[in-house]
């Protein structure tokens, strides 16, 4: 899966017909959407964009709107927002995974937590400054109420979110944002905290860090099936192209993203793919100019990134997380300051490190991330 | 023994099985358990009492007691008045009164997780029936879920919304089952309608307070449903409870050791207040 940023664009030729700005601001504001809604590159931008879409009327239906919204329960999805956001402050892109690149968790070499590094610390404070352009509701909504938020209401100019938000985008019984998506890959930032240095190092460009949490659907036969050959038959089936564009394409479905080459028009992927527009349109159902809009962020964000963030994938992850989730929730309701609950998120690592065995955890961790191989992100 | 009396244990059979699968090896074995570090993916090591001196420690088990305890209180403070007065409301024959007993407990007879999911709409701050109601009468709006206080109170709100008709049905129970003769004595000697109610309906009715309210206790000691559907715990860890976090602990981190041992803590903080409350009990009801 992928996680792209989307951004709402209204039909602003309606608002200007039905003349429903309340003030003089609001009509100056109207007069300024275009310079808004080209897509962001950096969280900088994200939080203009969210600031000026927050709290007047741009959609006309007579209600304040607000600048961006997001799932921040606790026990949710939160800490996979956070970490969309924190990635790019501070995964120093390199072309090998080695101590001081591509890394962001642990230290490899002597599993001591990086959360509460400067990068992760801005990366919260981000969060926390994004927060303020969307209902303060958001802090207990699960992803759910979000989707709705943005997807059936209207109410949000942005997002970041998974890409199940542009396939939900085209129902047409539910969705008021069909035909209105822009979606870009994640922003980036223009400076990354350099471990191996101890100060932040700028960029001539914002550096991206493709997200591809959630990137590993995959199906499972238990051991204990009594029809393993039947099982692993229909998993098969559902692999085969024709099944899995249907299950990558349709609506409030699978959670699965684009991610073949058959998926992607070569004209959105610079000649890689095989795919064909038009079946997005005629078999997905989806808007022509979401669809582009959709598939090209998706190829950017695995294939234009500078580097990755993936899953912690050891043992005691969900306690590791849990701990992450519940600091920075902590510093989102105004309990901790980012310093504090990361710190606090730290300890907590530590503890939960040297309970189940630091040297162990660290030959996990290493063998995880592919340390010391090199980073492949062009596609094959 | 003759086989007609070798019958019965043939129909013991199948409780002594329940109560060993269900009861007494789950017991012993989370006693097992307890002491301890298995993890899933980790064959579990015997490491004495180690678990139980983590729970002292632990501030998580510390902010998780206090939650509870806090929580315990506030719902009971509130609940038993409340149903004790409804009861002896209820007890005069009005029109409707049916109609109202029903309606008053249909919450209690309602799953709770159907209920805690009910709440979420019902407290959802960007339109929920709640807040449009507060925004037309005071022009407010409430974090009900998103700020740590009022979280508590909405997680409140919704046990006093379910398990005052458990202790109303109990009161009134009791009050319709209290003797008439000590009524008349106090109306002959000139007692206010109060005056009753605190020299007589409070005396008798004493065993069946203490009753109801040692197992709304119990109850609110392991309080789960409505904080996993509606706050999750959150805003950060100020609504979780105590088996909120034995959950976290067993289902979520896969740490079943420490889990089974904060189990058995629960366990032994239950059975302490019980023995405490029935020992009252017992002599309140002599008394």
């Amino acid at each position: 899966m992928v996680f792209p940023m989307i951004v709402t664009e209204y039909i602003f030729i309606i608002d200007v017909i039905y003349g429903k700005t309340r003030s003089i601001e609001e009509d100056l504001k109207k007069n300024m959407v275009m310079n808004y809604l080209t897509p962001p590159k950096t969280w900088d931008e994200v939080k203009d964009c969210a600031e000026f879409f927050n709290g007047w009327d741009w959609n006309g239906d007579g209600e304040p709107e607000y600048g961006l919204c997001q799932s921040l329960k606790v026990g949710a999805q939160a800490w996979f927002k956070y970490l969309a956001v924190a990635a790019c402050y501070s995964v120093m892109p390199g072309p090998v995974v080695d101590r001081y690149h591509n890394v962001f968790h642990f230290d490899p070499e002597t599993m001591e937590p990086l959360i509460n590094t400067p990068g992760p610390i801005r990366g919260l404070e981000m969060l926390i400054e994004l927060s303020k352009y969307g209902p303060e509701a958001m802090l207990g909504w699960d992803i759910g109420p979000s989707w709705d938020f943005f997807v059936t209401k209207g109410k949000a100019a942005l997002t970041w979110d998974w890409g199940d938000i542009a396939r939900m985008a085209q129902d047409p019984k539910r969705s008021v944002i069909k035909g209105k998506l822009k979606v870009a890959p994640l922003p980036g930032s223009f400076e990354v905290w350099d471990r191996e240095t101890n100060q932040w190092k700028k960029f001539d460009k914002p550096i991206r860090c493709g997200n591809i949490l959630g990137c590993d659907w995959f199906y499972v036969i238990l051991k204990h099936s009594k029809n393993k050959e039947a099982a692993y038959h229909l998993c098969a089936w559902l692999s085969a192209p024709e099944q899995l564009f249907k299950t990558v394409t349709v609506i409030w479905g699978s959670g699965v993203d684009p991610g073949w080459r058959i998926h992607f028009p070569p004209e959105l992927s610079d000649g890689w793919g095989t795919g064909n527009l038009k079946e997005w349109i005629t078999v997905g159902g989806y808007d022509e100019n979401d669809a582009k809009s959709f598939l090209r962020a998706v190829y950017e964000q695995y294939f234009k990134s500078d580097t990755f963030l993936e899953y912690l994938k050891i043992p005691g992850a969900p306690e590791l997380m849990d701990s992450l989730d519940v600091h920075i929730n902590e510093a989102l309701v105004g309990k901790k300051t980012p310093k504090e609950a990361l710190d606090a998120c730290a300890e907590d690592w530590k503890r939960i490190v040297e309970e189940r065995g630091r040297e162990q955890m660290k030959r996990w961790y290493q063998e995880s991330i592919g340390y010391g191989l090199p980073i492949r992100i062009r596609p094959t | 023994m003759p086989k007609e009396e070798r019958i019965k244990y043939f129909f013991l059979l199948p409780a002594v099985v329940l109560i060993l699968s269900f009861l007494i090896f789950p017991l012993v074995y989370s006693l097992y358990l307890s002491i301890t570090d298995w993890q899933i993916g980790k064959a579990p090591e015997i490491t004495g009492f180690s678990n139980y001196l983590k729970a002292i420690t632990d501030k998580r088990v510390h902010n998780a007691l206090s939650f509870t305890l806090l929580f315990m209180i506030f719902t009971i403070s509130i609940e038993t008045p409340f149903a004790l007065g409804v009861a002896i409301l209820s007890q005069s024959r009005f029109l409707g009164n049916t109609i109202f007993r029903i309606i008053f407990t249909a919450p209690f007879f309602t799953s709770p997780i159907a209920l805690s999911y009910l709440s979420i709409t019902i407290f959802y701050e960007e339109g929920g029936p709640l807040n449009n109601i507060l925004k037309l009468l005071f022009n407010i709006k409430v974090p009900w879920i998103s700020n740590p206080n009022y979280a508590f109170l909405s997680l409140c709100l919704i046990d006093i919304w379910q398990w005052t008709p458990f202790l109303y049905i109990i009161f009134l129970a009791g009050l319709e089952s209290l003797p008439r003769e000590p009524y008349e004595a106090a109306t002959i000697d000139g007692a206010s309608g109060f005056q009753a109610f605190r020299y007589v309906t409070i005396p008798l009715l004493m065993p069946v307070i203490i009753t109801g309210v040692l197992l709304k206790m119990i109850e609110s000691l392991k309080v789960f449903d409505i904080i996993y559907a509606l706050t999750g715990g959150g805003p950060g860890i100020a609504t979780e409870s105590y088996t909120m976090y034995i959950y976290k602990t067993g289902f979520r981190f896969f740490r079943l050791g420490y889990a089974a041992a904060l189990s058995y803590i629960l366990l032994i903080m239950l059975m302490i207040l019980f023995t405490f409350l029935a020992f009252r009990l017992r002599r309140v009801y002599y008394e």
